[in-house]
């Protein structure tokens, strides 16, 4: 009983934490979905990079699998909203298990550029080469094709903010829970020191095959969430110029941790709602702020909230014993 | 039909030069610093713009040309004193991520500065060339006959000067220039400032082809990506190669089916890739921290 | 001799370009001896290693284990036999605890897999694994560290570490390169202490660069020099053998 108390404890605290500033906050709950998906999104991207220690430049690309699978179901297919999600979930898989083997043998450098690529190739797929499929930059709508799901209806704003909150919630205690299984224990050793791994008799391929489909399932979730809350869908959710903005999200949380991708998009995406009303693109902005955020701030927001914990403990302690 | 495939070629090998040109910071950067900078196509798009700048306002293209190589010079020189000497020997994944920062600044200042229109830049001159029945604008055979020389130029550099061998040498072993008592910090900013003049270069040289938009670096990072992949990073020989291939596949390929512009040189990239994951000429290294 | 061979090798060779690094070698590593290889910076003896445990192919040659030719395993599969080795520069994970870094070494032994998607559902503090890593904490006198990240320990620790990430296993065969490479005098002795206790009864290479630490342990003893093994014997015939005394002695003195 207690050790699952150490599993739902963390993700039960940010869930009722956002549900409390929604109530507060009644018309920011629009922005609390979006952290909510894109935190998944973030997810994603910290097991590649802050477990793996793989970085990729073309993460929007993942996203798009998701957020086009669930879409053109939508728009030419079926009306139901769940088997949009499972689709997107499937493809996520799908691509994680083909595009894998390739790219997970490349070195560090040439999988980061691979996926730039990769994800240049994914934008030109919707905008032109599928035009028929996807209508290009006209996007694919459907609002109005989503049938009511059952118990939730997904189709209303505040419903679909529970149902945020639930796959958060689910999401957030999977990956306190991967955190500390063997998985998550080689995903982080494979990083830094792959031979040791494989003279420890691991197949290291494999693992990192498995963290990179999971990854791609990951971000393919957030991808459908995307779809279904807005409605729509069209080409820019993959552009690869956004690759950036995953990057400096998971950074600014602090990468490799349960906590850091979740403040790292709350940080990010508030940061950035923040500066666009001062200015109207946000590439100096991000880009200054990675910067700072690189050599200042290594540990990213989570990481700084852990060190002032530690302190205030070690302090807590001191005292204690002075008292004594 | 034929004179359709011999301009298709000619023009493929335009598109070759600015590629060499634009890509050669890439892959020597990682060569020489073990940095894989993401920002060259800053000064890229920063020689297109300073181009633009002055080919509208005095209408010579040659000091367009000279300026915009002057221009992204300067900013290569910049960034590299400023920040890149903070980040060499830093892990690999650090520096992209820095490095991309820089890109994106880089794109902010341009439209802060230019706006966010897409704007022409008037071709310095127009002479048709008649070859085989085909006509070929001369401009384009002049940035190809440009790249290439600019290769003979670095080869000759490396092979022929004291500061061109130190480089050498500290592509092949950075540990034993440093040991030598070569002040390899100098030779950084050297090599880096001709590899960032470079990439203004083909910028100012794209700009009559292509235009300029503050997004231009962005459509050229990809193409420029793949050439350092295919060609393998940190192989001057192997940049040329590879440019030499795409230029062919977008050009010639386009012809025969539009949709291969694009995508043909991912496929090529991508299957390459798949059988030699260090690209054509890479050596170093196999795969994640399989180094010893 | 009525003892059979567990590791063997025939005429392995290892070039880089032009330069043999690894030259004809013909080995045999008995059941339950300790053998040592002794020689030179550059002599080849990392590279051999490499070879048995797969990190290289060797461009000629064979390696056999029990009699089964293992030249082209992959390392995970020769680990799964029960080969493991440590590293020259210690090879630790260092973003991991004391307590993660023996697990994982241990979780592999338990499922005795490469690879398992049960490594999603297994905790690494899972009791069937606890205790055997708790036992050898206590052997190798690091359970006080247990919790500490592993990047912050001093070289000796880490060093310990690596002794301890192949105990844990209980490993049909280990190889050890250089185990007291860059370790101070009082490190050394607490790593030649581990060994005392540790070293009957197992099959065991042990590389060095000096006799000096070796003798103590070792049943028998081999020289490699320019890539070759030029004698292998007991301690102190080999150390006697005229080519060691021509090719390696003057070197050592
Ligand atoms: N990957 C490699 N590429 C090229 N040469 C190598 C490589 N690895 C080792 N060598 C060379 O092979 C020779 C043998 O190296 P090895 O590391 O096996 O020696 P060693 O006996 O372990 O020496 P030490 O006592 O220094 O550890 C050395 O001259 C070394 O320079
Ligand atoms: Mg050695």
């Amino acid at each position: 009983m207690d050790k699952l108390s150490r599993y739902l404890r963390g993700p039960l605290t940010l869930v009722v934490l956002i549900v409390i500033a929604r109530y507060f906050f009644p018309n920011k709950m629009t922005f609390l979905v979006e952290i909510t998906t894109f935190s998944i999104y973030i997810i994603a991207n910290d097991i590649l990079y802050g477990y793996m220690g793989m970085v990729s430049f073309g993460q929007p690309f993942y996203l798009g699998v998701g957020a086009y699978a669930s879409a053109i179901y939508l728009a030419h297919i079926g009306n139901n909203i769940l088997v949009a999600i499972a689709l997107a979930l499937l493809m996520g898989l799908i691509a994680g298990l083909i595009l894998g083997p390739a790219f997970i043998r490349l070195r560090g450098d040439y999988f980061a550029l691979i996926n730039a690529a990769t994800c240049a190739m994914g934008l030109f797929l919707v905008e032109k080469i599928l035009y028929p499929i996807t209508r290009g930059d006209d996007g694919l709508w459907y609002r109005s094709r989503m049938h009511a799901t059952p118990l939730l209806d997904l189709r209303k704003p505040d419903q679909f903010f529970w149902f945020a909150m639930i796959v958060l919630f689910v999401v957030m205690i999977w990956y306190t829970w991967l955190d500390r299984s063997a998985m998550g224990a080689s995903f982080r050793a494979i990083k830094v020191n792959e031979n040791k791994m494989k003279f420890l008799g691991y197949d290291t391929f494999k693992i990192r095959w498995t963290g990179y489909t999971l990854m791609c399932i990951l971000a393919a979730l957030a991808g459908s969430m995307y779809a279904i809350n807005y409605g729509f869908v069209n080409p820019s959710i993959t552009e690869p110029a956004r690759a950036a903005e995953v990057l400096v999200a998971t950074l600014l949380g602090g990468a490799g941790s349960v906590y850091g991708p979740f403040f790292g998009t709350f940080a990010f995406l508030g940061l950035k709602d923040l500066v666009s009303t001062f200015v109207s693109r946000w590439e100096l902005a991000v880009g200054v702020l990675t910067i700072i955020v690189c050599f200042k701030f290594s540990g990213g927001v989570w990481g700084t909230i852990q060190t002032i914990g530690a302190k205030i403990r070690s302090r807590g302690k001191a005292s204690a014993q002075s008292a004594t | 039909m034929l004179e359709l495939y011999i301009s298709a070629v000619v023009f493929g090998l335009g598109i070759s030069g600015i590629l060499f040109l634009v890509s050669i910071g890439i892959s020597i950067g990682f060569g020489l610093m073990r940095i894989v900078n993401m920002e060259q196509m800053v000064y890229y798009t920063f020689g297109a713009y300073l181009t633009f700048a002055l080919v509208s306002a005095t209408g010579s293209f040659v000091l367009g040309l000279i300026c915009g190589t002057a221009a992204a010079a300067v900013a290569g020189f910049i960034v590299e004193t400023q920040l890149l000497r903070k980040v060499y020997g830093k892990e690999l994944m650090f520096t992209m991520v820095v490095t991309f920062s820089v890109f994106l600044i880089g794109i902010g200042i341009v439209q802060y500065v230019f706006g966010l229109a897409s704007k022409p830049v008037g071709m310095p001159f127009h002479t048709i060339v008649h070859m085989l029945g085909a006509k070929i604008p001369l401009y384009r055979l002049m940035v190809f006959v440009i790249g290439m020389l600019v290769y003979v130029f670095i080869n000759l550099m490396l092979n022929k000067t004291i500061a061109g061998k130190a480089i050498r040498a500290g592509i092949e072993n950075p540990d034993q220039v440093r040991g030598l008592g070569i002040n390899l910090g100098r030779i950084f900013t050297v090599t880096f400032v001709i590899a960032s003049g470079l990439a203004g270069f083909g910028g100012a040289l794209n700009s009559p082809l292509v235009g300029v938009t503050p997004y231009m670096g962005f459509d050229m990072l990809l193409f420029a990506f793949i050439t350092v992949i295919l060609g393998g990073l940190g192989s001057i020989k192997g940049t040329l190669v590879s440019a030499l291939i795409l230029g062919q596949v977008i050009s010639v390929g386009g012809t025969i089916y539009a949709p291969l512009a694009f995508v043909g040189p991912f496929m090529v990239m991508f299957i390459v890739i798949l059988f030699k994951p260090t690209g054509l000429y890479g050596v170093r290294g196999r795969a994640f921290g399989f180094e010893e | 001799m009525d003892k059979k061979p567990v590791l063997m090798t025939q005429g392995v060779t290892k070039r880089f370009g032009d330069f043999v690094a690894v030259d004809r070698v013909d080995f045999d590593l008995q059941e339950k001896e300790t053998l040592g290889i002794i020689g030179p910076n550059g002599a080849g003896k990392t590279t051999f290693i490499n070879i048995l445990s797969g990190f290289y192919n060797p461009e000629e040659g064979h390696v056999f284990h029990d009699g089964k030719d293992i030249t082209h395993l992959s390392a995970a599969n020769r680990v799964k036999m029960g080969i493991l080795r440590t590293f020259q520069l210690v090879h630790v994970f260092d973003n991991l605890t004391v307590y993660e870094n023996l697990s994982l070494s241990y979780f592999r032994k338990k499922e005795n897999k490469p690879f398992t998607l049960k490594m999603f559902f297994s905790s690494l503090r899972q009791p069937g694994i606890a205790s055997r890593v708790q036992e050898t904490m206590e052997m190798l006198e690091l359970d006080h560290l247990k919790d500490e990240i592993v990047g912050n320990l001093p070289l000796g620790s880490k060093k310990r570490l690596e002794l301890a990430m192949t105990f844990v296993s209980d490993p049909a065969v280990v190889i050890f390169d250089e185990p007291f490479s860059g370790l101070g005098d009082q490190e050394i002795e607490e790593v030649i202490d581990v060994f005392r206790k540790y070293i009957h009864d197992k099959t065991i290479l042990l590389i060095e660069h000096k006799v000096s630490k070796l003798e103590e342990f070792v049943d028998r003893l081999a020289v490699m020099h320019e890539g070759r093994i030029i004698c292998c014997g007991d301690c102190e015939s080999t150390l006697n053998d005229p080519e060691v005394r021509r090719c390696y002695w003057k070197l050592e003195t």
